[in-house]
């Protein structure tokens, strides 16, 4: 009786509390718990930074902030004699450590239910919560001293706390009992058996132990409560590693490798060996589990960096061929446009040169089949650039030209390069220039493409009548027009008419041929150059007129 | 139609091609010299001195646009109408020739030998 009396007014040391006084099995079962909790809370609060979705990184690490602070502050507790500090530590753990269960259960809730608790039921629990609060510091939580055991002397709040931990408990169990049930998903429903579990023994183990420690007062014995803070941090760790939960892909080496230490470390302090072999099992459990992870972890990322590797390598390889076969394709289009036309320009110019009479004249017969092979012939160049044309769109390769060019002189050359196929319909074909000089700036061989596209299909589609040309100059652009008489287009197909390989429907009785791309590229080359292309007939039979505008000085052309 | 004949200068080497300008040409009042190659046509065209040249630019060995290049570098054809020639006629090579200092551009399928002559004569009666 003595000596315990004296033991409470024995002098300090120079520091308020001293490790000499703190019973070895406390020390080893309060720091690992400690140091485990505040790694944890900073890994998971690191880890959140940044994300949307971070309020269970936050809720769990201020949750973890708290239990530390209750480890710590039974340490020092159990190392001071000095009644005020046991007094005032004392009654902070009783405000904490509900904190702790509620910020789990919050946790838990939050994680299962993907959304945070409403503002009423906030309230609600503040509500519960600050009378308690406001009575800490007073008399009515902690009433007295005891001097036999050092210790004070709890009143109601204190059991108060225990009424708002249980009730915790009771919810995460109750909530993840009712939320495994409902889930469909199988994934989702092996998330909550480990969350669930942890949390429970956790809260529990820590519980019983300070229950056990209030009611019969054998406060050594009943700190085994802080050993389910390892097992709850196995079940986080199973969590991260398995599902990804807090936003955490992998579990950090350091976190790993630090625990272990701890544990090994804190096996310093057990000197009892009746104790050491109560201990060492739990604490090789732990490190074959820790070990264990470690492994796969490791050996995780060492896949993923071998994967990435060989993806890389992969990545590069298949750039590499696109490349190439990016190359070949361009090579091939100058080589087929060149192949293709050099006969062609051979044709075109000896016969162009037979009905210029270079070689003699001709009878009135043969110099009219002669301007219809002509014809043919230019029709053929027109299928080859119309090709080729469409080839370079399609692999992102049209190129358009910036030169200034007098537009007029392009739709004389149309005229009389159409003329003789016009002549052959008994078509008339003429053309009204605004000016005698419109001149713009862009592709004039790619524009030349589109007028003839154009005026090629109002000759092609009109029976008899006229196909006539009009270019209008505005202030900053240029409008033409191709009129014809001819078979006209349903209004409803007209949008239709610019898409790739489309015709009319019951165009081909008109016109047996035509590919439906001198359109689609008429398109693409106005496009090119910031213009805009469209057509518009009153219906069948009425005719049809088919123009564009185009800018006369565009800003950039793109191809 | 020139008073006296002026010298064209068609570096082609398609054969038919240059037997069809050729003909044209000398038809139109120009006395022609053919060239075969890029390398005949540099070794040419000092010699000959013509008043305008006519340049393929798919050439084997020496391309037109290098033709060009060593052409504009040689005294006494700083200023000579070049006018380039190709079946390709993309957006790039026109661009191309125009920085090396061609005077013109024609898509050999696209023009009448008779359009091609018109075009030469444009630009010689613009000097």
């Amino acid at each position: 009786m003595e000596s315990v009396i004296q033991f409470c007014f024995e002098e300090t040391q120079a520091i308020f509390f001293a490790i000499g006084n703190i019973p070895p099995f406390i020390l080893y079962t309060h720091l690992p718990a400690g140091i485990i909790a505040v790694l944890i809370a900073f890994f998971v609060l690191h880890k959140g930074r940044g994300n949307a979705n971070n309020l269970p990184n936050k809720i769990l690490s201020l949750s973890l902030f708290f239990f530390a602070y209750w480890v710590f502050a039974n340490v020092i507790i159990w190392g001071t004699v000095m009644t005020d500090v046991i007094m005032f530590l004392w009654s902070l753990q009783i405000l904490f450590e509900p904190m702790v269960y509620m910020g789990i259960a919050y946790m838990v809730f939050n994680m299962l239910s993907g959304h945070d608790l409403s503002f009423k039921i906030k309230i609600l629990i503040a509500a519960l919560f600050i009378p308690f609060v406001l009575i800490i510091p007073t008399k009515l939580n902690l009433f007295g001293f005891n001097l036999t055991e050092c210790i004070p002397i709890e009143t109601y709040p204190a059991f108060y706390s225990y009424v708002l931990e249980v009730s915790s408990i009771v919810f995460i169990a109750i909530l993840s009992i009712v939320r495994y049930r409902k889930e469909s998903d199988i994934t989702t429903k092996k998330k909550i058996i480990p969350l669930a579990f942890g949390s429970i023994f956790f809260l529990l183990a820590f519980g019983s132990g300070n229950l056990f420690g209030s009611l019969t007062g054998e406060w050594v014995k009943t700190q085994f409560g802080l050993l389910g803070m390892p097992i709850f941090a196995a079940a986080l760790a199973y969590l991260v590693v398995k599902y990804r939960i807090f936003n955490t892909r992998l579990l950090s080496t350091e976190v790993l490798v630090g625990g272990l230490w701890l544990l090994v470390f804190s096996l310093i302090f057990v000197r009892r060996i009746e104790i050491i072999l109560w201990i060492l099992v739990p604490t090789l459990v732990l490190l074959i589990a820790m070990g264990y992870l470690l492994i796969r972890t490791t050996k995780r990322e060492v896949k993923q960096r071998q994967q990435l590797e060989r993806l890389s390598g992969e990545l590069y390889e298949a750039n590499k061929k696109l490349k190439e076969l990016d190359q070949l394709k361009t090579e091939f289009l100058s080589i087929a446009s060149h192949q293709l036309r050099t006969p062609l320009s051979g044709i075109k110019g000896y016969l162009s040169m037979m009905i210029d009479g270079d070689f003699g004249k001709f009878s009135g017969e043969q110099a009219g089949i002669l301007d219809r092979v002509k014809a043919e012939v230019d029709r053929l160049v027109r299928l080859v650039q119309d090709f080729l044309n469409v080839s370079r769109i399609e692999s992102g390769k049209l190129q358009i030209a910036q030169l200034d060019f007098n537009f007029c002189d392009i739709v004389k050359t149309v005229i009389t390069e159409l003329e003789p196929t016009a002549k052959t319909k008994g078509l008339e074909l003429t053309y009204i220039c605004d000016k005698d000089q419109i001149i713009i700036t862009g592709d004039s061989d790619k524009l030349k493409d589109v007028v003839v596209n154009l005026v090629d299909n109002a000759i092609k589609y009109t029976k008899k009548g006229k196909v006539w040309i009009e270019i209008k100059k505005f202030k900053d652009e240029i409008q033409v027009e191709v009129h014809d008489s001819g078979v006209g287009v349903n209004p409803k197909e007209i949008g239709k008419l610019f898409n790739k390989f489309q015709r009319a429907k019951g165009i081909a009785k008109v016109s047996p041929s035509g590919t439906g791309l001198g359109l689609y590229t008429a398109k693409k080359i106005v496009s090119a150059h910031h213009g805009d292309i469209w057509a518009e007939s009153k219906g069948e039979g009425e005719g049809s007129v088919f123009a564009f505008k185009i800018p006369i000085k565009p800003v950039n052309i793109k191809g | 139609m020139a008073e006296k004949k002026s010298k064209i200068l068609i570096i082609e080497d398609e054969t038919m091609l240059q037997n069809m300008y050729q003909l044209k040409f000398e038809k139109s009042g120009f006395e022609v010299i053919i060239a075969e190659d890029g390398e005949a046509g540099i070794d040419i065209a000092p010699k000959e001195k013509p008043k305008v040249i006519l340049l393929d630019i798919m050439m084997p060995k020496l391309d037109g646009f290098a033709v060009l290049e060593a052409l504009r570098k040689m005294p006494g054809f700083k200023k000579t109408p070049i006018i380039l020639m190709s079946n390709l006629g993309q957006a790039e090579d026109v661009t191309k020739g125009t920085d090396l200092g061609a005077t013109d551009y024609v898509v050999k399928s696209n023009n009448t030998p008779a359009q091609i002559v018109a075009k030469v004569e444009a630009v010689l009666h613009k000097k």
